[in-house]
């Protein structure tokens, strides 16, 4: 098993009032499994996300990645663990602005004492198909390239775990299936674990196993 | 509707960027606002003086009594509320055995309007009214004849009964002509002493209090009016050559202040509006999808930010009214004297006036820069909007005029935006230079801080946009102190011995006996100078006219005026302590040599008549031409009193010519001056003491105020350098988690953000406190007539003062940062 989730709950305090997101929530992924999380706007799933990268302590609970429990991490070491094993891709692109492309992905996997980072980085740029747009910076890019090369960058650690949230939502119809489909063939590949945060049902379909964020904890669809 | 809807919207989610909006508009504001009337309450402090120095708001003097039709024609353009004329004369006083040199001024009940003369029996000279065998007169003139109150003195043709004395004179300066010690003496004593009789030599003045204060146009206009040059016009600034010129220079020392202050309040205002519409980008981004115009959206925001200025504004004015009503009786018993900071309807308005100020200049440029970008550009978090330096046109313009209008002067504020502009443009533009080179020549090795280059070299924009906000405090808040170097320097009262009594008409012959009279006694004579009457004849051997031609223009025939009036020349070997060369060449010690002798010129006076080094100038001593060449002009520390003079010759050249001597010493001796008068009874001796202490307590207030204002600008600079880092920060906030994101430790991007202060922030600062401590040095010798001072000390103090301050903030909002761990995923 390579990443459990044990009676998960966090809540949000605005102000006075606390906005309870998830509730009890346990889930338990295999390694190479792909797994998509479909739900309602507003039901917690970027929430959940987060949870699972380490980005947010939860309320209560735990998230165990690799064996390892986060909460009985320091922060560097859990920095350190999501840095090597978890890919994260956001609906949003999120590259630094002054980075080029390829120092984008480069960076990622330099600071992950990567060997070979820059051919590594090189290939995974060709993979996606933009070798010609290395020294390109992100403003200089459009939207489906940006989330190519953020794809590329959640993979240069070659990471067990892919989590991606709705890494679609952003772009057009042909953009997004391009990604899409890019997503998926290198999960292939690569033969990482995926979680996919999704409200399209077509593409949850594509994952070995579908669950539904509902109420504040996961059923089977 | 629509824009209502907008606005209300902006309002309910955006409240705590407002708040901190509204909160920066209110502190820049009220530092403006103290700023300011620190400013009027000082510069009226100090003119207060001057006024009690004149006695009045006007005064036009002369050997002749203004004729009617002059008068009239003075009286048509001034909106007098009260006006006194006035007599004094030289004359000789006696009493026992003893006779000297007395001024006599006509007492007239009422006078002075400004200040007064206190009297031991605690009246004031304008309270009484004196019968014309009664006399008043200051205390020296006890102790030089050597009587007692009540005792009799006879002056001209009348004897009178001192019925009082003065102990205190607001209107006593120190100046040359005005040496003897005064007695008061009703008109109808005068005429009993029949001292103001055809053929004998009485100055005759009359002294108007008015409705508003006068300004130097409004004298030359009065000057230009009278077209006379028997009549002297002055007003409070000219009644002290000191008091005066601090008065000068505090107005234009705190017209910079407020400059500066208001420059630093720009920046942080500018810098606080461009991250805040940054942040508002994709917003804005979301309304042009959803149908909302451009031009809808610009409406809503300026509303919305005009709204807030007002609001600002108000609130800034109540807090300032509350620390006025606080602050001022503190600062008048740390002062020494009554300070009312007052808050008046005209502090309200400026801060409107700025207000509207940055609403028109900076809000809505950077507003329809952003909005040109299309609604797909704006939604896009890796792009963020470029501006172009055109649109910044309008606010360099604006804030040009803006400087002119704070500093009062168009040369000033002309030439405090050219420093500080083009100290702005060699920055952006070195800067952008060297960013450019360092990028392709820096080869690092390590992550972290190749990642830190690579910010700082590829963002350039945004790391210049920072640097030159750092830079342009860091130079405000050491220009002002640089500043007030270089004025102290010039006031500096403790470098050397001032004398407190001076010794004149010490006739030839005699001076040597005075000498040694005065060593037994262990005193010292720090000056020692001889005396030739005389008149400038020719300059360049062109006839200096006493009647002013008509063809002349206004600006000549003023010139004209002062070439014409009697001067005091002496002699010497060498310059005094308080003496510099300005420029020229120096002085040979003595002269035998055939030709045109050299002779020195204070600065000042050259200017007036209009002389320059290589002139020759033409001057009647007692009948005979003298013909002499210019060879430098002097400056005289005017703060020293020593005696010191216009016109200055080489040893030899006017020796033989009649003269007196004066002396100038220091002595604790009280005894003193009734010897002096015992053995040297032509001798007249004036006490300095009581001149000494006012000019002095005026220039240490001068300091004081110097010195408050230049710490009111550190802290405003100081607030806005908080405010800056802040923003900065908070933009960078996306970055911050990315690098969390990828893998960074928390204590790598400490590193790295910590990397990126430091060296912004060093650079900043030094070459901000390096082009501050020069142009404060620049502007002491152009504005102050003080010498080129920079203090090397004060630049690095600055930069310590700013790097630290950046760092402690910089740590303080990291740890913040981290501390709210969600802050970091929320921020998106
Ligand atoms: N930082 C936050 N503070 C308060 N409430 C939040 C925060 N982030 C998300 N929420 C709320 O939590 C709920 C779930 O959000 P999210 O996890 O983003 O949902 P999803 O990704 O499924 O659309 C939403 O109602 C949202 O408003
Ligand atoms: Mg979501």
């Amino acid at each position: 098993m390579i990443l459990s989730v044990e009676n998960l709950s966090h809540e949000y305090k605005q102000g006075d009032n606390k906005l309870q997101i998830l509730k009890g929530l346990n889930l338990k992924l295999e390694d190479g499994e792909t797994l998509s999380i479909m739900g309602k706007s507003g039901s917690g799933k970027s929430t959940l996300l987060n949870l699972l990268a380490g980005l947010m302590k939860p309320t209560s609970g735990e998230v165990n990645i690799l064996g390892s429990s986060f909460s009985k991490l320091s922060d560097k070491k859990r920095t350190k663990l999501r840095g090597r094993n978890l890919g994260v891709i956001f609906q949003q692109f999120h590259l630094l602005p002054h980075l080029t492309a390829l120092e984008n992905i480069s960076f990622a996997g330099e600071i992950n004492d990567i060997d070979d980072v820059l051919a590594k980085a090189k290939k995974l740029l060709e993979r996606v198909g933009l070798s010609h747009r290395a020294d390109h910076f992100p403003h200089e890019l459009s939207g489906g390239e940006m989330q190519r090369v953020a794809v590329a960058r959640a993979l240069i650690t070659s990471p067990k775990i892919i989590l991606a949230d709705e890494p679609s939502g952003s772009l057009d119809e042909k953009n997004a299936n391009e990604v899409i489909d890019l997503i998926f063939e290198l999960v292939e590949e690569k033969k990482t674990s995926l979680v996919f945060v999704t409200h399209d049902e077509d593409l949850s379909k594509r994952c070995n196993r579908s669950l539904i964020l509902d109420g504040g904890s996961l059923r089977e669809s | 509707m629509k824009v209502n809807k907008l606005i209300k919207n902006e309002i309910i989610h955006h409240y705590k960027s407002f708040l901190y909006i509204i909160l920066t508009l209110v502190i820049s504001l009220v530092g403006i606002t103290l700023v300011e009337s620190f400013k009027e309450s000082f510069s009226s402090h100090l003119s207060g003086k001057a006024q009690d120095i004149l006695g009045s708001d006007l005064k036009i003097s002369g050997r002749k009594k203004m004729t009617r039709e002059i008068e009239s024609r003075v009286e048509g353009v001034i909106s007098a509320v009260k006006s006194t004329s006035l007599i004094n004369t030289f004359s000789m006083g006696r009493a026992s055995d003893s006779s000297r040199l007395v001024l006599v001024n006509q007492q007239q009940k009422g006078f002075p309007y400004h200040g007064s003369v206190l009297l031991q029996s605690k009246k004031k000279i304008k309270e009484i009214t004196l019968k014309d065998s009664e006399i008043v007169v200051y205390p020296e003139v006890l102790e030089q004849f050597d009587i007692k109150l009540g005792e009799k003195i006879s002056i001209g043709s009348g004897v009178f009964t001192v019925v009082d004395v003065v102990e205190e004179d607001s209107g006593q300066v120190f100046e040359m002509g005005a040496v003897a010690p005064k007695v008061f003496l009703s008109i109808d004593g005068m005429k009993k002493a029949k001292l103001i009789q055809k053929g004998s030599t009485a100055f005759y003045s009359t002294h108007y209090l008015l409705a508003a204060p006068g300004t130097v146009e409004f004298k030359n206009k009065l000057n230009d009016l009278i077209d006379d040059n028997t009549y002297r016009v002055s007003l409070p600034k000219d009644s002290s050559d000191q008091v005066g010129r601090v008065t000068n220079y505090l107005t234009d020392f705190l017209g910079l202040v407020s400059l500066s202050s208001f420059i630093l309040s720009l920046v942080g205002v500018f810098y606080l509006f461009r991250s805040y519409i940054s942040k508002q980008r994709k917003v804005f981004g979301i309304l042009k999808t959803l149908g909302v115009t451009s031009r809808e959206i610009t409406t809503a925001q300026l509303t919305l930010m005009t709204f807030f200025s007002v609001f600002a504004v108000l609130i800034s004015y109540l807090l300032c009214v509350v620390i006025s009503m606080v602050f001022s009786p503190l600062a008048s018993i740390a002062l020494g004297f009554d300070f009312n900071l007052t808050i008046t309807i005209y502090n309200l308005l400026t801060s409107l006036l700025i207000s509207a100020f940055g609403v028109v200049f900076i809000c809505a440029p950077l507003l329809l820069n952003e909005l040109k970008a299309s609604a797909a550009i704006l939604l896009m978090p890796e792009i963020k909007s470029r501006i172009k330096l055109t649109s910044y046109l309008p606010l360099i313009v604006g804030v040009f005029f803006l400087c002119v209008f704070f500093a009062h002067s168009f040369v000033i504020g002309g030439a405090f935006f050219g420093v500080v502009s083009g100290a702005s443009l060699i920055v952006f533009f070195g800067g952008s230079k060297f960013l450019k080179f360092l990028e392709s020549t820096l080869k690092i090795k390590n992550i972290y801080k190749l990642m830190t280059a690579r910010y700082l070299t590829r963002y350039r924009l945004k790391t210049l946009s920072i640097f030159l906000s750092l830079f342009l405090s860091s130079l405000l808040i050491t220009f002002i102190p640089g500043l007030r170097n270089s004025i102290t320097s010039e006031l500096d009262l403790s470098t050397q011995e001032k004398p407190n009594n001076f010794l004149f008409d010490i006739q030839e012959g005699q001076d040597q006996q005075l000498r040694e009279f005065l060593s037994t006694r262990d005193i010292k004579i720090l000056g020692d100078s001889p005396m030739v009457r005389g008149r400038l004849l020719k300059i360049n051997g062109e006839k200096v006219k006493s009647k002013d031609n008509q063809s002349f223009s206004r600006e000549e025939q003023r010139e004209q005026r002062f070439r014409n009036r009697g001067v005091n020349l002496s002699y010497r070997q060498r310059l005094s302590s308080s003496e510099v060369i300005q420029s020229g060449k120096p002085m040979p010690a003595s002269w035998q040599g055939e030709g045109v002798p050299p002779v020195s010129l204070e600065y000042r006076y050259a200017k007036r008549i209009g002389a320059k080094i290589g002139d020759v100038l033409t001057f009647d001593i007692l009948g005979i031409e003298q013909e002499t060449k210019v060879i430098n002009l002097r400056k005289v520390r005017w703060s020293s009193f020593l005696p010191n003079f216009f016109i200055l010759f080489p040893d030899g050249v006017i020796n033989d010519a009649p003269k007196t001597f004066l002396f100038a010493i220091y002595s604790e001796e009280s005894k003193l001056i009734t010897e002096v008068s015992r053995e040297f009874p032509n001798v007249s001796m004036v006490d300095l003491n009581r001149v000494i202490d006012k000019v002095t307590s005026v220039i240490k207030q001068m300091a004081i105020a110097l010195a408050s204002m230049s710490l009111l600008v550190l802290v405003v600079g100081i607030i806005v350098l908080v405010n800056l880092i802040s923003q900065h920060l908070t933009q960078r906030t996306s970055d911050l988690f990315l690098y969390r994101l990828v893998g960074v430790e928390n204590r790598e991007i400490k590193g790295m953000i910590k990397n990126e202060f430091v060296f912004l922030a060093f650079m900043a600062s030094f070459l901000g406190s390096l082009f501050g401590a020069l142009g404060s040095g620049v502007f002491g010798v152009v504005f102050f007539q003080s010498d080129f001072v920079i203090n090397f000390f004060n630049i690095l103090i600055v930069t310590g003062l700013i790097c630290s301050i950046c760092y402690i903030i910089t740590l303080w909002m990291i740890s913040q940062f981290f501390r709210r761990n969600e802050a970091l995923v929320s921020a998106f």
